[in-house]
This record gives C-alpha cells, sequence and structure tokens, in this order.
C-alpha cells in the first residue's frame, strides 16, 4: 500500500471514528436525560464524556473533509479570474492550509508533549490526562495539513 | 491604542486571504497563529492551544451537529417529504406558496433549536434541495431558509437570550417571552417580501394541484407524527426535563422513531445520516473553533474593549448611542462568535444601557436581534458559511445575494421595535 493510500485508509477511518463519536453523543445525552428523569439518578461524567466526543467529533472529521475538499472557502475572485490564475491561486491556497494546519498541529502537538511532562488533567469531576484532547487536535491538523499539501503539489489540484 | 493596527492590519491579511479563495478556517489560523508569534511570542502557544482546546469541548456546540442529524434523519428517511408535501396540501393553491411553507417550517425548526447555524445546516440539506429540485428561484429559496434560521435566536427557546439574560442580569423569563413577538414580526416581514416578490396575480407554482378536502384531512393527519419531533425538544425543554444540548439529542432519538412509524428506519440510513451529518457539522465547527481564537486575540489586543469604550466616550444623545451600539455588535459579529462577542460586550453595555435608561429587556433583546443580523451578513456571517457548507449545489455568490435582502428586512424589523418598543415589552409586562 502506497504511502497516500494508507494516509487516505488513515483519514477514512478518523472519520468513521467521528461518527461514532457522535452516536455517542446522542447516546449519552439520551441516557443522561433517562437517568436523571426515569432513575433520579444523575451522573457526572457523561456530559465530559460528551465534551471529549465533541473534539473527537470536529478533529478526527477534519482530514477526511480536507481530503474531499469539503471546506468552505469564499470564490468569488478566483471563479472570474482565467483559468490557469484559478488554479495557480487554488494551489497557493493549498499550500497555504498545509502550512497553517502545520503549524497548528505542531503547536499543538508540542502542548500535548508539555502536558503529558507537567501530568496536566482536565478539570472535570472525572479528569483525563489533557494530552489525550490535545493530540486528537494536533492529529486531525497534521493530517489535514498532508491533505492540502498533497492537493496542492498535484498535478491537477482538485477543487 | 495598540489595538487600532492590529485590526487594520489583521482584518486587512483576513480578507486578502479570504477573497483569494483560501478556505475560511485557514484564514482564521493564519491569522492567529501570526497574532499569537506577534503579540506574545512563543508564549502564546499554550493559549493558541487552549483555546482550540476549549472550543472543541464546548457542550453547546454539540448541539449544532445534533440537530444536523436530527435533519439529516428527517431528509434521508424521506420523512421531511411527507411534512413538506402535507403542509404543501394544507397550505393549498397559493402563489409561492412553497415559500410561505418553507418560512413556516424554518419558524418551527428555528423556534425548536435555538441556533440560526444549526437550523441553516439543517434546513439547506434537506428542505432546500427539494426546492431546488422543484424549479423554484434558488437565491429567493436561500434566502427564505436564511431568514428562517436567523429567527432561531430570537423566538423562544433561545439560548442567546439565555445567556444574554445571565450576563446582564435581565429576567430570563422576560427576555425569552420578549422575543415571540419580534420573532413573527420578523417572520411577517420575509413573507411579505416574498409575496411583493410573487406579484399579485395568482399563479400555478411547479408541483402544484388543488386538493380536495379530504386530502387535506388526510394530509393533517399525516403530519401529526411530527409532533413527536417538536415535543422531544420543544416539550421536554418546557417540561424541564431536557436542557437544549439533551434536547436536541431527544429530537433525534424524536426522528428516528418518526422514521421507524414511516417504516422508512434502516441501518443504511442511519449510517448515512450520521457520515453527512459528520461532514456537515465538522465544516462548521471548525470554522466556529477558528473564529473563537480570532475574537481572543481582538480581546488581547484590547480591540474590543477599545471599540466598545470609544463609543461610550463619544457623549452622544440616548438615540445616537443607541445606534452606535448597534452598529459594533453588527459590524464584529460579521466576524467573530457571537458568544464570545456578548462575553466581552454586555459587561461594558450594561452600565451604559442604566445610564441612558434603556428598558433592559427592549434593549437587549434588539441587541440580541442584532447579533443575529451580524451572522447574516456577507462576507463573513457564520449563518452563510453553515448553509454553504450543507448545500453544495449554491454559490457562494448566490448565497451573498440571497443574504442582502434578509439583511433588509431584518433591520426594517429593528427600526419598528425602535420605534414602537411596546411590540417587545408588551408580553413580558404581561406576564409580571
Amino acid at each position: 500500500m502506497s504511502a497516500s493510500a494508507l494516509h487516505d485508509a488513515s483519514s477514512r477511518l478518523l472519520f468513521r471514528l467521528a461518527g461514532a463519536a457522535l452516536a455517542a453523543i446522542v447516546v449519552l445525552y439520551l441516557f443522561e436525560v433517562s437517568a436523571r428523569y426515569l432513575f433520579n439518578a444523575p451522573t457526572t461524567w457523561s456530559g465530559e464524556v460528551v465534551r471529549y466526543a465533541l473534539s473527537v467529533l470536529i478533529f478526527f472529521a477534519l482530514p477526511e473533509i480536507t481530503r474531499r475538499g469539503s471546506h468552505v472557502a469564499i470564490d468569488i475572485v478566483p471563479s472570474v479570474l482565467p483559468e490557469r490564475l484559478q488554479s495557480a491561486l487554488l494551489r497557493a491556497g493549498f499550500l497555504l492550509g498545509s502550512l497553517v494546519c502545520l503549524g497548528a498541529g505542531a503547536i499543538a502537538g508540542r502542548e500535548a508533549v508539555r502536558q503529558i511532562e507537567r501530568g496536566l488533567m482536565t478539570n472535570a469531576a472525572h479528569p483525563i490526562p489533557r494530552w489525550w484532547i490535545t493530540a486528537i487536535i494536533a492529529i486531525g491538523l497534521i493530517s489535514a495539513a498532508l491533505h492540502f499539501a498533497r492537493n496542492g503539489l498535484a498535478r491537477k489540484p482538485a477543487a | 491604542m495598540t489595538w487600532v493596527p492590529f485590526l487594520t492590519v489583521g482584518l486587512g491579511l483576513l480578507l486578502a486571504l479570504l477573497f483569494a479563495g483560501v478556505p475560511v478556517f485557514v484564514g482564521f489560523l493564519a491569522l492567529n497563529i501570526l497574532g499569537v508569534v506577534v503579540l506574545m511570542g512563543p508564549a502564546g502557544f499554550g493559549l493558541f492551544t487552549n483555546s482550540l482546546f476549549e472550543t472543541a469541548t464546548s457542550p453547546t456546540l454539540a448541539t449544532v451537529a445534533l440537530f444536523v442529524l436530527m435533519g439529516e434523519i428527517l431528509f434521508r428517511s424521506g420523512t421531511v417529504d411527507v411534512l413538506f408535501d402535507s403542509i404543501d396540501r394544507l397550505v393549498g393553491n397559493l402563489k409561492g406558496r412553497l415559500y410561505v411553507v418553507v418560512i413556516s417550517l424554518s419558524t418551527v425548526f428555528g423556534a425548536l433549536s435555538g441556533s440560526a447555524v444549526a437550523v441553516a445546516a439543517m434546513l439547506g440539506r434537506s428542505l432546500l434541495p427539494m426546492m431546488q429540485s422543484r424549479g423554484y428561484d434558488a437565491k429567493l429559496s436561500a434566502g427564505t431558509v436564511l431568514a428562517g434560521a436567523s429567527l432561531a435566536p430570537i423566538i423562544p427557546p433561545s439560548l442567546l437570550a439565555i445567556i444574554v439574560g445571565s450576563l446582564a442580569d435581565v429576567s430570563i423569563a422576560g427576555l425569552l417571552v420578549a422575543g415571540l413577538i419580534p420573532g413573527l414580526v420578523l417572520a411577517g416581514l420575509t413573507l411579505g417580501y416574498v409575496m411583493l416578490r410573487m406579484g399579485p396575480q395568482p399563479e400555478e407554482e411547479p408541483g402544484s394541484t388543488q386538493q380536495p378536502d379530504r386530502s387535506r384531512i388526510e394530509a393533517a393527519l399525516r403530519m401529526t407524527p411530527f409532533l413527536l419531533v417538536i415535543f422531544s425538544v420543544m416539550g421536554l425543554i418546557m417540561l424541564g426535563i431536557a436542557t437544549p444540548s439533551e434536547s436536541a439529542a431527544t429530537g433525534v432519538a424524536g426522528a428516528v422513531l418518526v422514521a421507524a412509524l414511516f417504516g422508512r428506519l434502516t441501518l443504511k440510513m442511519l449510517s448515512e445520516a450520521i457520515g453527512s451529518a459528520v461532514a456537515i457539522s465538522a465544516v462548521i465547527l471548525v470554522i466556529v473553533c477558528s473564529a473563537k481564537l480570532f475574537s481572543q486575540l481582538l480581546s488581547f489586543t484590547g480591540a474590543t474593549r477599545g471599540l466598545v469604550s470609544l463609543t461610550a466616550d463619544l457623549g452622544l444623545g440616548p438615540d445616537l448611542t443607541f445606534l452606535v451600539m448597534m452598529l459594533i455588535p453588527f459590524v464584529l459579529c460579521m466576524f467573530i462568535d457571537q458568544i464570545a462577542f456578548m462575553l466581552l460586550a454586555i459587561p461594558i453595555y450594561q452600565p451604559i444601557v442604566k445610564a441612558m435608561e434603556f428598558d433592559p429587556v427592549w434593549f437587549w433583546t434588539l441587541f440580541l436581534i442584532n447579533l443575529t443580523i451580524g451572522s447574516l451578513t456577507p462576507p463573513f456571517g457564520y449563518t452563510l458559511f453553515a448553509l454553504k457548507g450543507a448545500n453544495r449545489d449554491l454559490t457562494i455568490a448566490q448565497i451573498f445575494g440571497a443574504a442582502w435582502p434578509v439583511v433588509t428586512i431584518f433591520l426594517i424589523g429593528m427600526a419598528l421595535l425602535w420605534a414602537m418598543p411596546g411590540l417587545v415589552t408588551f408580553l413580558p409586562e404581561a406576564l409580571k
């Protein structure tokens, strides 16, 4: 399997995990409402798991939506330019996207390492290591950066 | 005044990037990283990561994904078609009736969710494609969805009203109830605009036939299962059983039950709905995450506070002060998150509201409507991006074109509420 195929497969896998996170959010909220009003037994953990699941939803879906080119962009100016200029602008946009996401991912990755070193935990009733979430953010951004780079360096960048 | 060059250069850079076609979230992230490096150096990287962390784990954002999922289930199961066709039959053979149907439906959905972004995304994914396939005008259809979605933070229950109420020390119940008449006024103005666009002559609409009474009764009966979805969201909030986020999840459960009742519940449909909801909501939420960081930088440089303080220092009369106080959120909410703006502006606005002796319920209701207008004003309104993210067939130029008449309608509505404060204060006063 080539490196790009492996990258695509990993993005699809992360996207499925994002889907699982959304399903988990629904189930957790329904469980919480039932526990609170049917059994008078509210939990202290379901709201916290929902928060973590949301970060999985956003940042694990990011690589796949970047691969698909689903991001929102204002295309008024590029759409009126000649095709060659339009293509060059698109390529530059992808490369900038790659650079920015790589930078943001590197910052988050560095912060995750710092959080491991300091043993930082989330501020919650049932704390978890803070780096778990920060790593999810870093993974999503760095993988998205690779998709932007692949698209920017492709012979014909996909809009 | 160090915030002046930051704001000028920052906004210039952001505009240049976005108009060059760079993805919106990349534009905000680029500015953010640059801002952190320039203003704080590497010491600011912790703040940068922390901001991403806090936004990505904010439970209110889960509501967006859940309402998108609810819409996806209703759409993919085909149950929205049932609702759409039933209301279509009930409304009759009016000219432009599907626009009326969309405004009514989006008002109902908006009243259920409290989030303009979520409703725009949901309707953009569910009802708008149906209008497009029936040959309705793309801009007017998108405009009705934008208007309907923008009623969400105004008509109760409204998440923003609750936040404003708790921050501004105003009766939350009063503020919630106060949104009802203005919401209906804005819906009425939008309907009026649609009717004007349609012209006075009755005319056949695409896909329309005159329905006999029996067919209408049948249509009404076919709509009853949807009361389950409405109850799952609205009913549980009103009964105090679920928070708005939880009620979005019960709404998803309600949508699943409705799909099952119509015999259209399959694992394949559910799986596709989840996949689509993840893709749509991630596109939206990544922008929200990036924009939140931008608003933090504005706050750090003192730009937001500086702009607001400047208003207070001008020494204008009540009417002009009101105008300036409304102009600031109108402009800033095109760029930054409404909640972030409220957190910064409300503590500063509050003493000015008191000093100018504005009725607090009236002022904060108009403030709320104004924030909503900001989020649907081109080129940066969140609601616009939500609609674009949800409906790939619409170009951003079509969405911008659709938004301007809605912005104008809402501004006319605000002027009306400014001139006739009783429209806002009547219900809260009556309930005292």
